[in-house]
């Protein structure tokens, strides 16, 4: 035993001599970061605990109180075991309910293990799961595990959440939950040499009697290289990713609802690899027992029979699969592609496919870019930025066919595919003279446009004309990009999701088409006009989101609209019959969609803008069934509510997802 | 007719007939359509991200509909399948504190209210925030009643809740209708509930 965990251990039991629980956790802890037989550990704990009660309740005589203690102790556990948990002679009654219905459940184990096993095993790994289990129950009587046993103990800040640290060696360190002492967490190095980071909840292991992760994700690493687990249930490991050194697989088990089935060196068996470095998406499946290394070279190896591993018949894959593999594609699209007009050129082969996997979920998302025109952009930053003369520069490029010009308009344009095949500004050779030497400045100019990363004052100008002047042109704008995707008769029951300026036609649009069903509006910080209600009578529920840091959304509603409280813009009207208010944290006007591409120089911004995002696609999804958007906001971590103003207040911080 | 008459004419009514298919086939497409999301102002990557986030999201909620939609069928067993699965794989709160929410509804459908009470004394004290507890608060307390076979105190309680509910701010006076559904259910259990007692 290391030196210093005895001296920890023996200070603790100097320390904690009036808190017999404390002590007995101590040990329990302490013996399993140093790989102590969990019954002797329990033995031990048990003992020592009646030990010092001993002490305390005979002080005449301590050395027969001492081993009277021991004694009983031992006793009272050896009964709880014997009895499989469901007497317990402390308290000298039976458990409740509950315990009974779990401890009928080790029962069946231990019946199990009998039979498979012989009684010399199920006894032990019965028996040390009833002690463990003791130990849990001590930690809970004692209302977690305080800093009591080296003091070690620290608060850290985890991705922006504070938990507490415990060292226990120098490489054994428990995660627990600030509030409760809960364990949330285990760093720790296995018998391979990795470097073990879980995160997740923790229970004891009916089979094993060990603290075992039963949610969250366990990550290996070895020489750089990572292999991170998610685990479900403390069975099922149903995600897999290989990181490092170059490498970024996504594994995904074949059979999704059964999980991995993985080998004694943590290797799966079967599964679906996701090559995000390479765009491959391969199957593959090993008849024999592979170790980690073998398995991460094997991943690197071309796609061939011959290694192993097949190439995945997408048209074999299940509807559920080919929707978890589009996922992915996707995610892929939006981050290493910025291209508005097809796949990433390492996905084309899936083209075909993917256009016959219909019903895909991805078709009944309808995005309508309502700010991409570009003309106010060449005013504002053409001239100041570039020195050109604007309309040359959009002639030229209209003419050689990186913008096309918006129908019915004589500057409006947008970008098109040919810019969007470009790989570098130096392909823009065909501009013409004096553009051709400022090619990089172009090309950075149009990019900027395309993420719609604009300079505050282009952007709020170019909205801010549109919206006031131009309500009936933007509504026809929706309308058509409407028809063109379902033709004139649109889809029952949608959910229009609109941004600051977009809001306010949208409604407009509503009330002046009064067949058109949407079902539901998540206005996300949107100013209105003074007239502007809601008459469509299809729509059941307005959700208005707003930053609390989104002077636009306050500034103009105030500036507009007399009866605006800071929070409501229906206050005033029967119509929609649910009215949901969200405030969100920390945000402004600018942030509440994230931009992969644009991430932006301060980590903690972009960190809340994924929050963010995450939050309103949630509650986006959720609209259309107002109960079950309540639902949610009530049991979701960070969400509060403000009785006197009737709004949710969300902070993102705390949001996990 | 000449030749060349009879060919346009088949011509035209050839494309008319391919553009009246079209226009059939589009509207009734999009009439098959449900919940279609219709994203405004956003830029290209904006909507990249927020769909993949939707995406992820609409995955969860088109399994809450099929468990609703099976739990308004009778079929509570297969329904429950369904919420586990959401409890699994959700890794939102708010999500995990409805899909037990919804089993313990499943259970309560099915006059297992011990197993409903497992439930919500999970949901109650994992996942429902401290200010909206409660409602559920008096909920655990009638079906602790109605397990122990009590019918009087689980009617007692359970109009407690439909009335704590109501009066829950954020439900501004309005009635939660699956608390006064839940209290009818228990009433027309009384014969039921008193046996539990017997035995």
């Amino acid at each position: 035993m290391p030196a210093d965990i005895v001296d920890d251990m023996w200070d603790a039991f100097i320390d904690e001599l009036n808190t017999p629980e404390t002590l007995s956790i101590a040990f329990s802890l302490a013996g399993n970061a140093i790989g102590l037989n969990p019954i002797i550990n329990n033995m031990i704990i048990n003992a020592v605990a009646g030990a010092v009660e001993g002490f305390f309740e005979n002080p005449q005589d301590t050395m027969a109180g001492i081993f009277e203690g021991m004694l009983q102790n031992f006793y009272n556990s050896c009964v709880n075991a014997l009895t499989f948990g469901l007497f317990d002679p402390q308290t000298g009654g039976w458990s409740s309910n509950w315990d009974r219905e779990y401890h009928f459940m080790q029962l069946v184990a231990f019946i199990d293990i009998l039979q498979e096993q012989g009684i010399v095993a199920a006894l032990e790994n019965y028996i040390s799961g009833v002690f463990t289990d003791d130990a849990i129950r001590a930690i809970n009587r004692r209302g977690g595990i305080a800093d009591f046993l080296t003091g070690d103990a620290e608060m850290i800040n985890e991705n922006g959440e504070l938990i507490k640290k415990v060292t226990f060696t120098s490489n054994f360190f428990l995660y627990l939950d600030p509030d409760t002492d809960e364990i949330i967490g285990r760093d720790y190095q296995n018998e391979l040499g990795y470097d073990i980071r879980e995160r997740g909840t923790y229970s004891v292991n009916a089979v094993t009697g060990e603290i075992s992760l039963t949610d969250g994700t366990l990550e290996g690493t070895y020489e750089g290289t990572s292999l991170t687990y998610e685990v479900i249930d403390g069975i099922a490991i149903t995600d897999m990713w290989v990181t490092g050194n170059g490498q970024n697989y996504e594994i995904r088990p074949t059979d999704i609802e059964a999980g991995f089935n993985l080998n004694a060196n943590g290797v799966p068996t079967s599964g679906i690899v996701i090559d995000q470095n390479q765009g491959r998406i391969f199957e593959f499946e090993y008849d024999e027992m592979m170790g980690i290394i073998d398995f991460i070279m094997a991943l690197n190896q071309p796609v061939t029979s011959e290694t192993g591993i097949d190439v995945a018949q997408w048209s074999s894959l299940t509807t559920e699969q080919k929707e978890e593999v589009i996922n992915y594609y996707v995610l892929m699209n939006g981050i290493a592609n910025q291209n508005a007009y097809t796949s990433p050129r390492s996905f084309s082969n899936f083209a075909d496919d993917l256009a016959i996997a219909d019903p895909l979920p991805e078709e009944d998302i309808t995005l309508i870019p309502l700010y991409m025109d570009m003309a106010a952009e060449f005013c504002f930053r053409g001239l100041i930025e570039l020195d050109y003369s604007p309309l040359d520069l959009f002639e030229d490029l209209i003419n050689n066919g990186y913008v096309e010009r918006v129908e019915g308009t004589l500057d409006w344009g947008r970008l098109t595919k040919k810019f969007y095949d470009l790989e570098n500004a130096s392909e823009m050779e065909d501009l013409s003279a004096p553009f051709i030497d400022k090619q990089q400045e172009i090309f950075d100019y149009l990019t900027d446009i395309d993420s719609g990363w604009m300079s505050t004052i282009s952007d709020i100008g170019r909205d801010a004309i549109r919206w006031c002047l131009h309500t009936e042109q933007v509504a026809a704008e929706i309308l058509g990009a409407l028809q063109a995707k379902y033709g004139t008769s649109l889809p029952p029951d949608m959910t229009g999701v609109c941004f600051s300026g977009s809001g306010d036609p949208f409604i407009y649009l509503l009330n002046a088409n009064p067949t058109i069903d949407v079902n539901s509006i998540v206005l996300v910080g949107t100013p209105l006009k003074p007239e502007r209600y809601i008459t469509n009578t299809n729509v059941q529920t307005v959700v208005t989101i707003y930053g609390d840091k989104d002077t636009w959304f306050d500034g103009l509603n105030k500036a507009f609209r007399e009866d605006f409280d800071g929070t409501h813009l229906f206050d005033n009207s029967s119509l929609p019959e649910n009215k949901i208010a969200i405030e969100l944290t920390g945000i402004g006007h600018t942030d509440y969609f994230y931009d992969p591409n644009k991430p932006g120089d301060d980590p903690e911004l972009a960190q809340l803008r994924q929050k963010a995002s995450a939050f309103i696609a949630k509650v986006t999804a959720k609209a259309n069934d107002s109960e079950e958007l309540k639902r949610f906001l009530l049991q979701t971590t960070g969400v509060d509510y403000d009785e006197d103003n009737d709004k949710y207040v969300v902070d993102l911080k705390k949001v996990v997802y | 007719m000449k030749t060349r008459n009879k060919i346009i004419i088949i011509f035209v009514i050839f494309l008319a007939s391919i553009f009246f298919g079209i226009s059939v086939y589009k509207n009734q497409t999009s009439k098959d359509r449900k919940n279609a999301i219709l994203l405004m102002g956003l830029t290209k990557g904006q909507k990249d991200y927020f769909q993949d986030k939707l995406l992820d999201a609409n995955k969860i909620e088109n399994l809450i509909r099929k468990g609703k939609n099976l739990q308004k069928e009778g079929k509570y067993v297969e329904a429950i399948q369904v919420f586990e699965e959401i409890y699994k794989k959700s890794k939102w709160s708010g999500d995990k504190g409805s899909a037990l929410l919804h089993i313990a509804d499943a259970y309560e459908k099915m006059q297992d209210y011990k197993k409903a009470l497992k439930y919500v004394v999970i949901d109650r004290d994992e996942y429902v925030n401290d200010w909206a507890k409660a409602p559920i608060v008096e909920r655990a307390k009638y079906l602790e009643y109605a397990a122990q076979g009590n019918y009087e105190m689980a009617l007692k309680y359970a109009k407690q809740a439909l009335e704590v509910e109501t009066n829950m701010p954020y439900n501004k006076g309005i009635p939660s209708q699956g608390y006064v559904d839940r209290l009818n259910d228990l009433i027309a259990s009384k014969d039921y509930i008193l046996s539990l007692k017997k035995e």
